[in-house]
């Protein structure tokens, strides 16, 4: 339901010192409504310093940041009011509980919001739900959770702001394969419902493949490419230039095409490839 | 902001006073924060001006690094210069107005504070943290408290303790950025409401820099083990701590350097001199 913009952004760390670092330089880009978008990039590409500007916890060195056509530095007073509309959750959110219940800890962006007590249950609830975090754990303190219930937790207590854009830096980090794979169903899930902006930062080209609908590749502190994610994978070339490892599922398009296999090489999801391979060995010989 | 936090910042290096040995570095900066007490006579306090200005030059430090280093104490030297300038009575008033009186002794006095607290942080940030690494600085710790051991004080258990804060000082200030940026981006404000209000809003932030120190803690307290760390008993350096001659050599000129502050007092001068 929002649009952010970034027009000619840089960052640098240590301004005004003799050891300033461009974290990010001239960087502009518009991360449309009602997507998710993937951004990808090495460690040090300027990911992360990229989520904190979208919801100014970092200002600007230069360049403009809009939501909606808005400047959210316009009124730095009044930046809380954008944190509420952007949220945020930073990588290993779970060093950040600190409530004697995972339900009060949730609570306590909408609380800040100023909302009323039966807002905020409401929004619990719905967080909660779209985590997967059932009744009996809401009511436990969230330091006795497991490793996965707690991210969940984290990442609810966000989405309980109801905000109108979600930036994920890293959300599976860290978790099993099984853990991994459902928060990002459940978030996908989540974004699709709310009909949300969902910026997705990750380091993996295997969960952006499957989740993402556009994806950012960020490279030395710039915008490498912008494009939908059947455009980023059907340039192969462009991924590798980026230093980035395409998804394991295309490699082995690629291998089969190599070996005289009539497949599409630009498909990125094993859904897609199972459909495409069952059609060839049913006999159908068109490609795919 | 946390990052401007230079809590014993150590300068890389390799001048003379980088190389001489912490031990002796530790007992020289003793010896300079007495002696700097002892200073009575204008000579005696341009003397140490002189002596802070070629303890720079030894260390090879750069002049604007020391002058960065020494801005958070100008307000207390300020402070307590002014009070002195107001308070010290003397024979004479130099100015006089309303009731206030200001002598020249008070003056004097002054001057002499704003150089003692500068020399004092100078003379000891020069010896000891801008050229000693931390490491270097707990052995020598452990090494001049060592015979403490013979009355049960356990004085290798006290340096690890020590050694172990440092180390973990940039690791919590980062960690307390990071969850202070994650609690604002919840909305969570610091800045606004009475002093309660702002009081409760640092719950968020302690709460979970004090579970993940506990949880850090025992995860060190385990890995030392795994590497059977069992304490001081028994337990050789990697990095053996050896005086030699240059080190005597340079620790001797220094302090005599240093004790010359007693004895330039006995030359007479005709003023600023402060009982």
């Amino acid at each position: 339901m929002a649009e952010i913009r970034l027009e000619d952004v840089s960052y640098l760390y240590g301004a005004d010192t003799p050891f300033a670092t461009a974290a990010l330089s001239h960087v502009s880009l518009t991360l449309g409504e009602d997507r998710t978008i993937g951004v990808i990039g090495h460690t040090g590409s300027g990911k992360s310093t990229l989520a904190q500007l979208l919801n100014g916890i970092l200002r600007p060195t230069r360049g403009r940041v809009l939501l909606d056509g808005k400047d959210i530095f316009a009124d730095p007073k009044k930046i809380g009011a954008i944190r509420f509309r952007v949220g945020l959750v930073f990588q290993y959110p779970e060093y950040q509980l600190f409530e004697e219940t995972a339900r009060r800890d949730i609570a306590f962006g909408p609380r800040n919001m100023g909302k009323s007590d039966d807002e905020i249950a409401a929004l619990v609830e719905e967080a909660a739900r779209f985590t997967g975090l059932d009744e009996k754990l809401l009511e436990r303190s969230p330091f006795e959770l497991s490793g996965g219930q707690k991210r969940r937790v984290a990442i609810a207590g966000v989405l309980a702001m109801d905000p109108e854009v979600l930036i994920l830096d890293e959300p599976a980090a860290g978790l099993d394969p099984a853990g991994k794979q459902e928060i990002l169903t459940r978030l996908r899930a989540y974004q699709r419902e709310k009909k949300k902006t969902m910026i997705l930062i990750s380091h993996s080209m295997e969960d952006m493949a499957v989740f993402a609908d556009e994806i950012v590749v960020m490279k030395h502190g710039t915008v490498f490419c912008h494009d939908t994610t059947d455009g980023v994978f059907s340039d192969p070339e462009r991924v590798r230039e980026a230093g980035l490892e395409l998804p394991q599922i295309t490699r082995l398009m690629m291998a089969l095409a190599a070996k005289g296999v009539p497949v599409d090489t630009g498909i990125h999801t094993v859904k897609a490839a199972k459909a495409c391979l069952s059609a060839l060995l049913k006999g159908g010989d068109a490609p795919c | 902001m946390l990052k401007d936090i230079t809590l014993g910042q150590y300068f890389p290096g390799s001048s003379p006073l980088h190389r001489l040995d912490p031990r002796l570095k530790l007992v020289l900066m003793i010896a300079f924060v007495v002696l700097i007490f002892f200073a009575k006579t204008l000579l005696s306090f341009a003397y140490l001006v002189v002596l802070m200005a070629g303890l720079t030059a030894l260390s090879g430090i750069r002049v604007k690094a020391i002058l960065k280093g020494l801005k958070p104490v100008i307000f207390i030297a300020v402070f307590t210069a002014v009070i002195n300038l107001f308070w010290t009575t003397g024979e004479v008033p130099l100015v006089s107005f309303w009731r206030i009186n200001i002598y020249p002794e008070g003056i004097w006095r002054a001057v002499y504070l704003i150089i003692r607290i500068m020399a004092l942080v100078t003379g000891t940030s020069l010896l000891l943290t801008y050229t000693t690494t931390p490491m270097d600085m707990t052995d020598a710790l452990e090494a001049l408290l060592s015979p403490l051991k013979k009355i049960r004080v356990p004085v290798h258990e006290f340096a690890m303790m020590m050694t172990l804060a440092l180390r973990f000082v940039p690791t919590l200030i980062e960690e307390t950025e990071k969850i202070i940026n994650a609690q604002k981006a919840r909305g969570a404000d610091f800045e606004s409401g009475n002093l309660l209000r702002r009081a409760k809003a640092l719950i968020p932030i302690l709460v979970p820099l004090f579970v993940s120190s506990f949880s850090r803690a025992s995860e060190l307290a385990t890995a030392m083990e795994c590497r059977c760390y069992t304490g001081g008993e028994g337990r050789t350096r990697m990095k053996q701590l050896r005086l030699t001659g240059k080190d005597w050599v340079i620790f001797l000129i220094l302090l005599s350097l240093f004790a010359a502050i007693v004895l330039i007092n006995f030359i007479p001068f005709p003023w600023g001199t402060v009982l």
